[in-house]
Parts: structure tokens; C-alpha cells; sequence
């Protein structure tokens, strides 16, 4: 007896959800028809079930759209690093040797009164 | 019996296809993910953590690693189950965290059932129950034991069944069923002894 209502008040839990297989929601159906303490059981169910949706019921949240524009940039597809960039630096070295390499031939020339 | 944990092939491929273009750097699919999956995503958070800003932040996480691991994404879930899952595990990360730090241990923290929303910025569904049987109905929940109370959390989403739920949770249907009577069954005492059935 104590199973059989056990079993039963578990299975009005899931028939509240909607999730019994048809054959057992239809049974379950006609005994809520018949019997009054199972309609309140059942409605005392459907009113816990409202409270706790009222209770964890978010507030209304923000537009996803603004939230994808705080996403950071890891989402965002990988920007290629501009190719000026790597080909920039030997140049701007080989630029600075040249440059270094003029300034000291120019104070030698300079020191020995060639220029 | 068809396996029902599976999810349907047709939308197995559209999610596939889907995935294919994120993955090669499609930001308009990306951002129709965000969308589809913005408002679920949140809620749960919210759910599990009641403080909104924290729930922002969460999902914001949540969709980067989403981004980062879509690769990663096998299908033996739907999508929704995955992100959801996901969503589920870094708010409850988020949730221990919280518990543990100095400043809530000492009490020092906001008491977030005094934050009660405006009516305005509710769902129709707060609005049904006063701000304070709100923050009580709330408080009992969170009560609840862990596995019960997130199976109580889930089943409150309208769209989700417990064959979801239960991937999501990674625990058998019987479980989910067995898990939501029983927190029903403690609801339902605590609720009546505090004279809010």
C-alpha cells in the first residue's frame, strides 16, 4: 500500500510535467476523474509548481545583441597581422646598420681631415 | 524503441553546418547562436546564482568557451543541451566560489533576497507572487540539496523534458524523475509550514 502510494504520488509529479509514457497519462487521467484526493494532491502540486517559477523567474535581461558587443575578441575571427609589419623590421634594421655604418665611416673620414 | 536521447538527424546536420561555419570564422553565425541561445543561457544562470550581474558575466564566459570549443562538439547532445550544460557547470563553479569566499562566510555580502526587481523589469511569471513570497519560495529552494535543486531549476524550463535534463545533468531519466518528487515532496512540507500553499 505505502509503495503503491509512493509510486503513485511519483507518478502524478511526472504527469504534472507532462512526461508520463500516453498509456499511463491516460490511466492517470481517468483516475484524477474519479478520485478528489488525487485532484488535490495534483493541485497542490500545480501551485508549489507555479510559486517556485514565479520565485526563480529571471528579471528581464539585456538585448543578446549588446552582448555580443562585449564579447571579447576571442570570439571574433582572428584579425591576420598585417604582412607590412614582419617585412617592416629587417628593413628598418638593415636601414639603422646602414646608417650606423655611414656615421662611423663619416667621423673616420672626418678625423683623418678627408671631408 | 529509438534511442530519444539522440537527437534528430535533420538537425544534426543543420547544427553541424553550423558549427562547420563558426569554426571557419563565420561572426554572423556565431552572433545567431548567441541570439537563439542568449535568453536560455541567462536564465539558467540566473536561476542557479539569483544575482543578475553575476548571471551576465557567466554567460559571457560561457560563450567564449562555447566559441573556443565548438570544435570539440561531438553531437551526442543537441546543442541546447550542450551549451546548457556548460552554462550549468561554470554557474555552479560561480556558485561554490561564492560560498567559499571571506566576505559572504563573514556575512558581509549583499543579501540578495532584499533585491527585489521593480515590477517593470519582471516576467510575467514574478509577478504572479509578492516580492516577499518571491524571496522566501526562493530561499527554500536553495535549501534544497545540490542534485535536487538542480533538477528543480531545470524543470522549470518550459522547453526542456527530462530526456534533456537528464543529459544535461548526465544522470538517467529515472534519476531526474525520482530527484524532482522528491524535491517536490520537501518543497511541498516547507511550503505548507509556512503557510505559503
Amino acid at each position: 500500500m505505502f509503495f503503491w502510494t509512493k509510486n503513485r504520488r511519483r507518478q502524478l509529479s511526472a504527469y504534472l510535467d507532462g512526461e508520463l509514457p500516453p498509456a499511463q497519462q491516460v490511466h492517470m487521467s481517468e483516475q484524477l476523474a474519479f478520485d478528489a484526493d488525487l485532484r488535490a494532491q495534483l493541485a497542490e502540486l500545480e501551485k508549489a509548481q507555479a510559486l517556485v517559477d514565479a520565485a526563480l523567474s529571471p528579471v528581464l535581461t539585456a538585448d543578446p545583441a549588446t552582448v555580443i558587443g562585449t564579447l571579447p575578441a576571442a570570439v571574433s575571427p582572428a584579425t591576420p597581422t598585417p604582412k607590412t609589419r614582419r617585412h617592416l623590421a629587417p628593413a628598418a634594421i638593415a636601414a639603422a646598420g646602414i646608417l650606423v655604418t655611414a656615421g662611423i665611416t663619416f667621423a673616420r673620414l672626418r678625423r683623418r681631415g678627408i671631408v | 524503441m529509438p534511442n530519444s536521447n539522440k537527437p534528430k538527424l535533420s538537425l544534426l546536420i543543420d547544427e553541424n553546418e553550423r558549427i562547420a561555419r563558426i569554426a571557419s570564422g563565420d561572426v554572423r553565425a556565431f552572433r545567431d547562436l548567441v541570439d537563439q541561445y542568449y535568453n536560455l543561457a541567462y536564465s539558467l544562470a540566473y536561476k542557479i546564482l539569483n544575482d543578475a550581474s553575476d548571471a551576465e558575466e557567466i554567460v559571457q564566459d560561457a560563450f567564449v568557451k562555447i566559441h573556443q570549443a565548438l570544435d570539440t562538439f561531438r553531437g551526442d547532445a543537441s546543442l541546447k543541451t550542450w551549451i546548457m550544460r556548460i552554462v550549468m557547470r561554470l554557474s555552479l563553479n560561480r556558485r561554490r566560489d561564492r560560498s567559499r569566499s571571506a566576505w559572504r562566510r563573514l556575512g558581509l555580502h549583499r543579501n540578495e533576497d532584499v533585491e527585489i526587481p521593480a515590477p517593470a523589469a519582471q516576467t510575467p511569471e514574478a509577478q504572479y507572487i509578492s516580492g516577499e513570497t518571491r524571496a522566501q519560495v526562493r530561499r527554500l529552494v536553495d535549501q534544497l540539496p545540490d542534485s535536487l535543486r538542480q533538477v528543480l531549476i531545470l524543470n522549470s524550463f518550459d522547453d526542456l523534458s527530462y530526456d534533456e535534463i537528464a543529459q544535461i545533468l548526465g544522470v538517467p531519466i529515472g534519476t531526474v524523475s525520482s530527484r524532482l518528487h522528491s524535491a517536490r515532496k520537501k518543497l511541498l512540507r516547507q511550503l505548507k509550514e509556512r503557510d505559503l500553499l
